[in-house]
């Protein structure tokens, strides 16, 4: 290890060190942060799962589906049926993998708008399913047992076990042969499958991994508001949100969607609480002129700052990952 | 190594987040911090603001001669209609701008995300929405927590039983296909049964959708005495237009939107809809026309939504317990919100008592109006009432 590494080792242990010691003072000193720190690293999750499924160039809008399936599962299984909510939880993003390989296996030949078209009605028809069915509480909703005895400290590091688990699968997948069977599904489907690249498996693979995050943070989330209703957790906002934060902060690496959650809402917050009402004009035209005037999102303007090119300069070559 | 990078622009955005929201202490502030939690932007933002307006009449009002002697000041958070941040918004109150009271809210989701945190740090929770029952249970046993708003099963009882009071033996139901439409049928079937009444067919619908006829159609050929529309303000127009177009015309058309379109008074198909609310601005009491005068003066517009109202009654009961209580000890806070007994702009007695699960239950009614020549006029109940309501109402 160069001496390089090693400072990147420590610099990168401190952090960790820093982010499993930070509730136990936002605890007893500000636990509004605490609170903005678990809706961050949620976003995150999110986001970053999206991500790993845009990797092979599908534009989903299933995300709030899976979110939603998490969610409803593991509440029902512990509300109607009594189970343990890590059980419930592990259920309700094990029930998401499971949906996620089917309806893979039936989309995943759709491309582009249509792939797009056919997630976004596949999240609906959940939607209205579970509005109707009166196990599933309907429309009103359902009181969701809290997780951990709701307590925040504890709910924290979980979430911030599960975000560490999805950066390491995302790291794993990107440092693999993984990463250039997506990329080059991505690039052209054609090409790839005529190079030997099982297409449809890897396309099925990463729907199955990025359900289970999206599933895992919908369950969590379940126990920690207290109270899921078909509306919200299948709401179109859960999908264009997952998306737009990796837009933001960079596709198809692990870090820009990370960095895309946590601007985003941390600049949201900030709007919130000193601008009120006209906040959502201010963050929907900074967003807009990001993604118009940062195509490769806030980790291409870090990578062209770093290399020293022009502001607006392209780059054709794909993000290398983290 | 661009996540290092990346975490470490986010711990620099994390510290600046704590530098913006710092705020230094200088000892206790001599004002009564109330906190307000209600949406300002998203979907029903729109009556979050009516509230705002309630609020700031109160305020005024309050000021002129300040519980405790100290000025009271508002610290309005926007939950966005967002559980997260809506629980956000009430630990920032709490920590750090060390609200003394809470006030607000309006949806059940954000209320329920809210009555979770107050539960493990209590405050005096004056809370105005949320008709969801879950949210009854869930603070079943907290006995700082008011609330104002009648729950869902009372909104139900009361359109019921205004429906029995018409006459009317049979009703057909047309619901949106969201959750507010699907919870109505859940509901309606045992009241309407309780009331006596036979829901001959129920109808869904999207809503938004610019063509009801067949809809209409449809609930003509069961010929019912009452056509219930559960439905939003965007529903109300095509119905009263439409209904005219397919010739329906049933004894009485009674819609219940949170609120009702603007400039729905210039529409002549409108005339004889009925409605039901907990407030209206036509309300004849006299609390209720010097609210309508004030809020007039103050900002210029009508107000519309029983939302001003009701935010306003809650702050201003508020404030009488203060002063009754003579300081912010949440038990005094509690003994003396219980005693309440206030008579107000939404017109009906103001007290709080147990409802089926809740400690202190404030309304339990709504009222039904009537649009009589661009006016809504209080047709029931009785007590309220400003005019007659017309039975078998014409819509030819």
């Amino acid at each position: 290890m160069s001496g390089r590494q090693a400072v990147q080792v420590l610099a990168l242990a401190v952090v960790l060190v820093a982010a499993v010691a930070f509730p136990f003072w936002a605890n007893r000193t500000q636990p509004y942060y605490l609170q903005i720190a678990i809706n961050i690293i949620s976003f995150a999750i999110l986001a970053l799962s999206w991500d790993m499924l845009a990797r092979t160039g599908q534009l989903s809008l299933a995300h709030a589906a899976f979110y939603g399936l998490g969610a409803y599962t593991s509440a029902l299984v512990t509300t109607r049926m009594g189970l343990p909510i890590f059980l419930g939880m592990l259920l309700g993003s094990l029930v998401a993998v499971v949906v996620a390989a089917g309806l893979g296996m039936l989309t995943l030949r759709l491309r582009g708008i249509y792939f797009a078209i056919g997630t976004l009605a596949f999240s609906e028809t959940l939607r209205v399913v579970t509005n109707q069915l009166r196990f599933t509480g309907g429309a009103t909703g359902l009181v969701v047992p809290p997780l951990l005895g709701g307590q925040r400290v504890p709910q924290y590091l979980l979430i911030l076990a599960v975000l560490l688990l999805a950066v390491v699968v995302s790291w794993m997948v990107n440092r693999s042969r993984w990463h250039f069977a997506f990329t080059a599904i991505r690039t052209n489907e054609a090409v790839a499958g005529a190079m030997g690249v099982d297409v449809v498996r890897f396309k099925v693979l990463a729907f199955m991994i990025s359900a289970f995050f999206a599933g895992i943070t919908g369950a969590y989330y379940a126990h920690v508001f207290l109270f899921i209703s078909p509306i919200e957790v299948y709401s179109l906002a859960v999908s264009v949100g997952a998306l737009v934060a990796p837009i933001f902060g960079g596709l198809y690496t692990t870090a820009g969607p990370i960095l895309g959650a946590v601007v985003l809402r941390v600049g949201e917050e900030i709007l919130r609480s000193t601008v009120q009402r006209g906040y959502p004009i201010i963050y929907g035209l900074i967003l807009a002129l990001v993604i118009l005037y940062m195509p490769r999102g806030l980790i291409g303007v870090w990578a062209s700052v770093k290399s020293g090119l022009a502001t607006g300069r392209k780059e054709t070559r794909e993000p290398a990952g983290p | 190594m661009k996540l290092l990078r990346a975490i470490t622009v986010l711990l620099a955005l994390v510290a600046l987040v704590m530098a913006a929201g710092y705020q230094p202490v200088l000892g206790q502030a001599a004002t009564i911090k109330v906190g307000v939690i209600i949406p300002l932007t998203g979907p029903v933002g729109v009556s979050g603001q009516a509230m705002q307006k309630g609020y700031t009449l109160a305020l005024d009002e309050i000021n002129q001669n300040p519980p405790l002697g100290r000025k009271v000041e508002l610290v309005i958070e926007d939950d966005r209609g967002d559980p997260p941040t809506a629980a956000a918004a009430f630990l920032k109150l709490v920590n750090r701008d060390r609200i003394d009271i809470l006030v607000g809210g309006l949806q059940s989701a954000t209320s329920i995300a809210v009555g979770a945190q107050v539960l493990q740090r209590p405050i005096l929770m004056a809370w105005t929405g949320a008709a969801f029952p879950g949210f009854e249970t869930m603070l079943k046993d907290a006995d700082w927590f008011f609330h104002y708003h009648p729950w869902q099963y009372n909104n139900a009882d009361s359109t019921w039983r205004f429906i029995r009071s018409t006459g009317a033996k049979t009703a057909t139901l047309a619901v949106e296909d969201g959750p507010f439409g699907s919870s109505a049928i859940v509901e309606s079937g045992a009241f309407a049964r309780n009331h006596g009444i036979t829901i001959t067919s129920t109808e869904t619908f999207k809503t938004g959708s610019p063509d009801l006829t067949p809809l209409l159609t449809k609930a003509k050929g069961a010929n019912a005495d009452v056509f219930v529309l559960v439905g939003f303000d965007q529903d109300v127009v095509p119905v009263a237009t439409q209904a005219r177009q397919v010739g329906f015309s049933p004894k009485l058309i009674l819609a219940a939107p949170p609120s009702w379109p603007v400039g729905f008074e210039k529409l002549a198909a409108g005339n004889n809809m009925a409605g039901m609310a907990l407030w209206t601005a036509e309300n004849g009491h006299p609390a209720s026309r010097t609210f309508v005068r004030r809020y007039r003066e103050r900002f210029n517009e009508e107000p519309t939504s029983y939302w001003a109202p009701l935010a306003y009654t809650n702050l201003i009961t508020v404030a009488d317990a203060i002063r009754r209580a003579g300081s912010l000890d949440l038990a005094a806070l509690t003994r003396a919100m219980k005693a309440t007994d206030y008579e107000g702009p939404i017109g009906m007695r103001l007290t709080f008592k147990r409802s089926i699960q809740g400690q202190n239950q404030g309304f339990t009614r709504l009222i039904a109006f009537q649009w009589q020549n661009g006016k809504q006029v209080v047709v029931w109940p009785q007590e309220v009432a400003g005019g007659r309501l017309v039975y078998p109402a014409l819509y030819r």
